[in-house]
């Protein structure tokens, strides 16, 4: 039953994650090749943006489209046929969990290769090159490094994925009348507050992000601070995890017990 | 088929079959439709059919075989009473009719005759 | 033909056993506006019953209910003794009044669709149903009229070996030619083990094919009969009394 309602999942998405994802590859990887063969110097400048715009714009608008089509798929007009398959709330919800890792994974991989192309091209100008020598220092982790911090960003977006599919549902119940956005918002930023309160609580963010500068000094990014908490706090990563499977299973029942077609 | 309003459906259907019957459109002895089919047939509910044969049944006009299905009664005694049991109610509808009309017994007679002497409605 | 054995097994049946839909009590609200007040009803295995009423009477609520996309009510309902829910599901076809598979799906993914989730679900019947009506099984919903999009819809619903067929409005926008392959279908569909509720406000010409009518009136039941009792007690058609009861 799960795998063929991810089967349906992706075949319901596809089209419009694959342009996307086209999109971004046409525009910061082949793009930026073909203009380096060109104009170095143009290309190079053109890197500067794809690096760290191309990355956060495909990011957003993954994001965007999966929560879309958690929001048409459930709650639209094929929400009468999505909730009369003889299915329970937690294999609804899982499966567009999976489509979401899917879909990230896949993202992954191709901002990989594009930060990968942004640099070969900017490293071949020698100023600028000095100018990212932190950032470099920051991307040559070793293998072990990347593959922990990259499941466990991508375990965090999901997790967040998550978060928004909840709120999404939440915001759906009737008995908000009015303000079930609202509601749907204060939902997710409670969720955020609740997971990141260990790491609040100490204070040890900014300490544990400066303890491993060893890696990088100028890159704070908030999956930065997962990594590092996770190293150093056990507790905090249960927390984590528990509030997270409270929130899967709060969805499930939800999308189970309080389901109000318009 | 056309239905009345005012009269259940089983009844009108019980209706079309003895007319069939009397007609000679349904032979003596002839296989009956199943249910289903002629509840298709008529966009009727299964068991307002099931209930009009079921009737006939119960009138000796139809009888069931275990096995094959329904038939229409082998009886000629039954088919003729049912035959005049008809033309007699249409005789008497028309006779009712003319008197409400204000007609006297005579003139029914006259215009009767002088029908059949023309060769009355044209055959269907 | 062991049609006169299938009857006499059918009387027994209809006799003894679970009634497919049962309600007691049955209220809604919402917000404010209360959709169903108190209805109660039973309806048993292997009937056509018409559900009618004007707009906003309720039908919807009751239906959506039923198939389980709408929660929250107070009383209790069972389809064939069970609070709907993951297991009715599975015994429940529904069509909906609107298109409810994505507009990308061209109709043999739809089959496709119904194949993978419902196990009585009958393929061949379907695209068998699909050339009958001369419908492309390689065009996608986006590219249908709305008539033809409601057909294919009613296609996948009845192409199910249902026990409970719950169709709402499935004649409504459709024209009489393929009224009569609606109706047609369902009589073909028909079998002592199943049962059709269909909310239409069309009854003339098919009040035919129930065997009882329910009247909802602003969310209660003014009227639970056979078709043919009323004939026979009220002499006039359903459709009559309908006409008499909402005074249109």
């Amino acid at each position: 039953m799960l795998t063929k309602m991810i089967k349906w999942d992706l075949r319901a998405t596809y089209r419009k994650f694959t342009a996307v994802l086209v999109a971004f590859i046409l525009l910061c990887m082949a793009l930026p090749g073909v203009l380096f063969a060109v104009n170095p110097g143009a290309a190079q400048v053109y890197s500067m943006l794809t690096f760290s715009l191309g990355p956060t714009a495909l990011y957003i608008v993954m994001i965007a489209f999966i929560l879309q089509y958690y929001n048409t798929n459930l709650y639209g007009d094929e929400g009468y046929m999505t909730f009369t398959l003889p299915a329970t709330g937690w294999r609804l919800l899982l499966s567009k969990m999976i489509l979401a890792l899917f879909w990230m994974l896949a993202a992954a991989v191709l901002i990989g290769l594009s930060v990968f192309t942004s640099i070969k091209i900017i490293e071949s100008n020698s100023r600028l090159s000095s100018l990212f020598a932190p950032v470099w220092n920051f991307y040559r982790m070793d293998a072990a490094h990347w593959i922990t911090f990259g499941a466990l960003f991508l375990l965090g977006n999901i997790d967040c994925v998550l978060a928004a599919f909840f709120s999404i549902t939440v915001s759906k119940l009737s008995v908000w009348r009015k303000g079930g956005i609202a509601m749907g918002f204060v939902t997710f930023v409670f969720i955020y507050i609740a997971q990141s309160l260990p790491a609040l609580l100490w204070n040890g963010e900014l300490r544990y992000v400066t303890e491993t500068v060893s890696q990088s000094e100028a890159v704070q990014t908030m999956n930065m601070s997962v990594v590092c908490t996770v190293q150093h706090n056990l507790i905090s990563l249960a927390v984590y995890a528990a509030v997270s499977i409270i929130v899967f299973w709060a969805a499930a029942r939800l999308l189970d017990k309080t389901t109000s077609l318009k | 088929m056309e239905f009345k309003p005012s009269e259940p459906i089983y009844i009108q259907i019980m209706g079309e079959i003895k007319r069939k019957i009397v007609s000679g459109e349904l032979k003596a002895g002839a296989k009956v439709e199943p249910v289903r089919d002629l509840a298709r047939t008529l966009g009727v509910n299964p068991s307002t059919v099931q209930k009009a044969f079921s009737e006939l049944e119960r009138e000796g006009l139809m009888y069931t075989e275990r096995t094959s299905g329904r038939y229409i009664t082998t009886s000629g005694e039954r088919i003729e009473k049912l035959r005049e049991g008809s033309l007699v109610r249409l005789v008497a509808d028309f006779v009712g009719l003319m008197r409400r009309m204000g007609l006297q017994p005579e003139e029914i007679e006259e215009m009767v005759r002088e029908s059949i002497k023309k060769g009355g409605a044209a055959d269907e | 033909m062991n049609e006169i054995v299938e009857e006499a097994a059918q009387r027994e049946e209809a006799g003894g056993s679970v009634p497919m839909v049962e309600t007691v009590g049955l209220t809604k609200r919402y917000g404010g506006k209360t959709a169903l007040r108190n209805v109660t009803l039973s309806i048993p295995q292997g009937k056509i019953v018409g559900l009618m009423g004007p707009n906003g009477s309720g039908k919807t609520t009751l239906i959506k209910i039923l198939t389980g996309v709408l929660t929250g009510y107070e009383g209790t309902v069972h389809v064939n003794g069970r609070i709907p829910g993951a297991c009715t599901k599975s015994i429940v076809s529904y069509l909906p009044d609107r298109l409810s598979l994505g507009r990308w799906m061209r109709v043999r993914d739809a089959v496709a669709y119904y194949s993978d989730f419902f196990i009585d679900f009958d393929r061949i019947k379907a695209m068998e149903l699909i050339a009958r009506l001369r419908l492309d099984p390689g065009m996608r919903f986006s590219q249908f009229s709305k008539g033809d999009c409601e057909k294919i819809q009613l296609v996948m619903a009845m192409s199910r070996a249902a026990r409970l067929y719950v169709l709402d409005e499935p004649i409504g926008g459709v024209d009489p030619a393929a009224r009569d392959v609606v109706l047609d279908t369902i009589l073909t569909q028909y079998c002592e083990n199943s049962t059709v509720l269909l909310s239409t406000h069309i009854i003339q010409d098919v009040e035919r094919i129930f065997n009882s009518v329910i009247f909802l009136r602003e969310g209660e039941v003014v009227l639970y009969d056979e078709v043919e009792a009323v004939r026979e007690h009220r002499k006039k058609s359903v459709y009559d009394l309908f006409r008499e009861v909402f005074k249109c």
